[in-house]
């Protein structure tokens, strides 16, 4: 094949990334965890017999001060707090010389009184082990005469229950900087390579035309920048050929006496003229190619910027002095994520109108600036106040960003790729999504949450360092333009299009608002998890979502089966947020995480492609484009609605049964949108045989 | 699970920085084989490039005579358009060489 295959390209040194990124990985993950089981359980062992050694103390001057041992009072009361301190603790407890546990907090074995006969630990102490548990226990003495034994029992699946934490952890950043290297190998290969080469092969089949107007605006010292240099310079000594002749015509024209030689000077420069084409402007105009990928880059930094703190954000508010005491504290926990949603939805609009009027790249710089000044300020807040104005100046920049990155990449493609082009924008946000909510959660365990706001600050400069090398476009020739209040009654009088929105787009933002960025973490949270634990049971909805689309995307395309698809996947979603009902604990919210991701991935694609067969009509009087932005707008208002819904259902059921019961509310609207669509009918032209009945 | 706030933590935080340490230890020493492995997958792109870059060298100043192959419309590949390009170049320079003679010659027989 002599063609020079980009994806190809892409494709083996995607290769290359993973082989040079996985087997460190492994081999250092081994290693350590190797080295971590074998360093921690004496490292365990040392700590029960500090505690033991320290507990005895005040029980033998109790003891020597000649109060008998099963007269202690308040023991229980006094081991609570140190049990409670050190989670890798199971019990705390006193024997008496007989064997008689005295007194017990914590789970203490069943077995433990056997053992310990059995093993003679009764009045020396010593390590025991108990089922898959470990015992250490001390004497404690009333004038060396042994009284009885203090026992601390710790948990012989911690180690275990450590190390897999750790791997867990090493598996999601194994797969995040997996994503993150891919998309700046997709960056580097698109800026070095394949762009300076598909304009240059825009350029050869030009000049092959005769049209030498243009030369390549292609820098750089490697091997496609040298090539390129030589290719301008031959197109540059082409036309000063030709600039040569035009100048003795026009010498000809101004002193030559004879006209009948002026007339047949200037037939030979139209006949050159007829034959080929050089600018206008003395020289070959510097032609610049924009590619959809150009901005790829900086919009997946700024989106993983934003998701980074998606999978604690409610948890970071919980932790605030909250300073607006008129809100219940669900609600206070709400209004952050809704609020950044409501500016997202209010200013997408006017965005798309300035990055149409100001370009792309300004309105991109411009948006870093709430941007920044939002993660600042949500980084040092002191109050839940400060976090919300942090929220709104964050949900103004992710507006003006990525409505300035759609502008973009509506404006490099031409109409047989726009699919493709926009599949760039989709790809980065989704792709930004599993990064973000996956490293978020580990990074606030290590460093906390004011630090991760404060990288993505930092990540979102660089973003804007990257869109600085953007070719601006202003007044773009493909402009989406915002509907006016007429067109969009007339858009909702379309029942078809209104039950879509209402119960099928809507319903499935709320989902994911009110669970996946507010219930779950709270619920997981309330129940011991931490925060990298909450992170990736977060991350599984988003990284179904990520691969399900794609493919979706395809059998919608192929089948035809659309309607279908959106049933189906809102049934589901809604369906697997039932679990919680069911019982208590973590497999519930997985459940409910997987089946939402698995309903967003079957029906987010097909919803969009519906629009055509159910707005036939309008898509030819409103236009497919503005429609589809229609959609995205009222879906918003799901997106703004869910933690607010949500926050209202958690006082009386709990977070727990408040996702069962978002559930069941979505279920029912699901159910609805199954019976409406029976009568959706088929084919293109429906809107048109009802008109005409 | 969360990590408790003990002499615990200090340890598994010892243990995760040593373990950063190693795995940046070991991409930087795989990203040397990286870099190798990315110069060799590129260079059959850069070899084509340095080929064409050199054919270009006299394209201009070139004997008329020395007419370069004729291109093939339908071939869509780098090198068949490049070959497009060639041939297009060397017919406008013979066509402006030819002009250029043709406006001297009316000009001197004037």
């Amino acid at each position: 094949m002599r063609d020079i295959r980009y994806k190809s390209l892409y494709f083996r040194l995607l290769v290359l990334a993973v082989l040079v990124l996985i087997p460190p990985v492994i081999v250092v993950s081994f290693l350590a965890v190797t080295n971590l089981e074998a360093g921690l359980e004496p490292e365990l062992q040392i700590k029960a017999r500090t505690v033991a050694e320290e507990l005895s103390i005040p029980f033998n001057k109790a003891l020597a001060g000649g109060i008998p041992i099963d007269k202690l009072v308040g023991v229980e009361d006094f081991l609570a707090p140190i049990l409670k301190g050190n989670q890798e603790f199971l019990y705390l407890c006193l024997y008496d010389v007989a064997g008689k546990r005295l007194y017990s907090v914590g789970v203490v074995p069943a077995s433990l009184d056997k053992d310990l006969v059995e093993a003679g630990k009764l009045t020396t102490g010593g390590s025991v082990t108990v089922d898959d548990d470990f015992d250490y226990s001390i004497p404690l003495h009333a004038k060396s005469v042994a009284e009885g034994t203090l026992h601390v029992g710790i948990e012989g699946d911690y180690i275990a229950g450590k190390i897999r934490a750790i791997l867990l952890d090493v598996g999601v950043l194994t797969i995040v900087f997996f994503l993150i290297a891919s998309e700046i190998l997709l960056y580097v290969v698109s800026l070095n390579v394949s762009g300076p080469l598909q304009q240059i092969v825009r350029l050869l089949k030009r000049f092959a035309k005769g049209d030498f107007t243009e030369q390549a605006g292609v820098s750089g010292l490697d091997e496609v920048g040298r090539f390129t240099k030589r290719l301008n310079r031959t197109v540059r000594m082409v036309d000063d050929l030709y600039r040569k002749l035009v100048a003795y015509v026009e010498e000809i024209r101004l002193g030559h006496f004879d006209a009948q030689v002026i007339a047949d000077v200037h037939a030979v420069e139209d006949r050159v003229k007829f034959l080929y084409r050089f600018s206008a402007k003395g020289a070959p105009n510097v032609s610049v190619h924009r590619h959809a990928l150009d901005i790829r880059l900086a919009l997946f930094l700024f989106t993983f910027a934003e998701e980074l703190s998606r999978s604690f954000l409610p948890l970071y508010v919980q932790s605030l002095p909250n300073s607006m005491t008129w809100l219940s504290t669900e609600m206070t926990m709400a209004v952050p994520i809704a609020s950044f949603m409501a500016m997202v939805a209010l200013f997408s609009p006017w965005s798309g109108a300035i990055a149409q009027r100001l370009g792309s790249r300004t309105v991109f710089l411009m948006g870093l600036a709430p941007a920044v000044f939002g993660f600042f300020l949500s980084g040092i807040a002191q109050n839940s106040v400060h976090l919300l104005i942090g929220r709104v100046s964050c949900g103004l920049g992710y507006a003006m960003v990525t409505m300035a990155c759609q502008v973009y990449i509506s404006s490099t493609a031409r109409d047989e790729s726009r699919t493709q082009s926009l599949g760039v924008f989709v790809g980065a946000v989704l792709t930004a999504s599993v990064c973000g909510a996956g490293l978020g959660g580990i990074l606030a365990e290590w460093v906390g949450f004011r630090s991760v706001f404060l990288l993505s600050a930092v990540l979102v400069l660089v973003s804007g360092l990257l869109a600085r090398r953007l070719i601006d476009q202003r007044k773009s020739a493909r402009q989406v333009r915002d509907l006016p209040l007429k067109e969009r009654l007339s858009l909702l009088r379309n029942w078809r299009f209104t039950v879509l929105v209402l119960f099928a787009a809507i319903p499935s933002k709320i989902a994911v608002t009110g669970v996946t960025f507010f219930l779950a973490p709270l619920y997981l949270w309330t129940i011991g998890y931490g925060y990298a634990d909450i992170a990736r049971v977060v991350m599984l909805y988003a990284v179904l979502v990520v691969i399900l689309s794609p493919m979706v995307s395809k059998l919608a395309d192929r089948t035809g089966w659309r309607l279908g698809l959106v049933v189906t996947g809102g049934l589901i979603g809604s369906a697997g947020l039932l679990a919680p009902a069911f019982g208590g604990g973590e497999l519930p919210v997985v459940i409910s995480m997987v089946c939402l991701g698995l309903g967003n991935g079957l029906a987010a694609s097909p919803q969009l492609a519906l629009i055509p067969d159910l707005c036939w009509i309008e898509c030819r009087t409103i236009g497919q484009s503005a429609i589809l932005g229609e959609v995205r707008r009222l879906e918003r208002i799901g997106s703004t609605l869910g933690p607010i819904l949500a926050a209202l259902l958690v006082p009386t059921l709990g977070y727990g049964l408040a996702i069962a019961g978002l559930g069941a509310g979505l279920f029912l609207m699901s159910v609805i949108f199954l019976l409406a669509s029976f009568r959706f009918g088929t084919g293109i032209h429906i809107a048109t045989e009802e008109a005409l009945e | 699970m969360r990590y408790p706030t003990t002499y615990l933590e200090g340890r598994l935080g010892a243990v995760m920085g040593k373990l950063a340490l190693d795995v940046a230890l070991l991409i930087s020493a795989f990203g040397a084989v990286a870099v190798l492995g990315a110069m060799l997958l590129l260079r059959p792109i850069r070899t084509r490039l340095k080929a064409l870059e050199t054919s270009m060298v006299d394209l201009v100043g070139r004997d008329e005579a020395d007419i370069p192959p004729t291109p093939d419309p339908l071939d869509t590949s780098f090198e068949g358009c490049f070959a497009g390009f060639e041939w297009r170049t060397h017919d406008v320079v013979t066509h402006l060489n030819a002009a250029l003679a043709e406006v001297e010659k009316l000009d001197r027989l004037a």
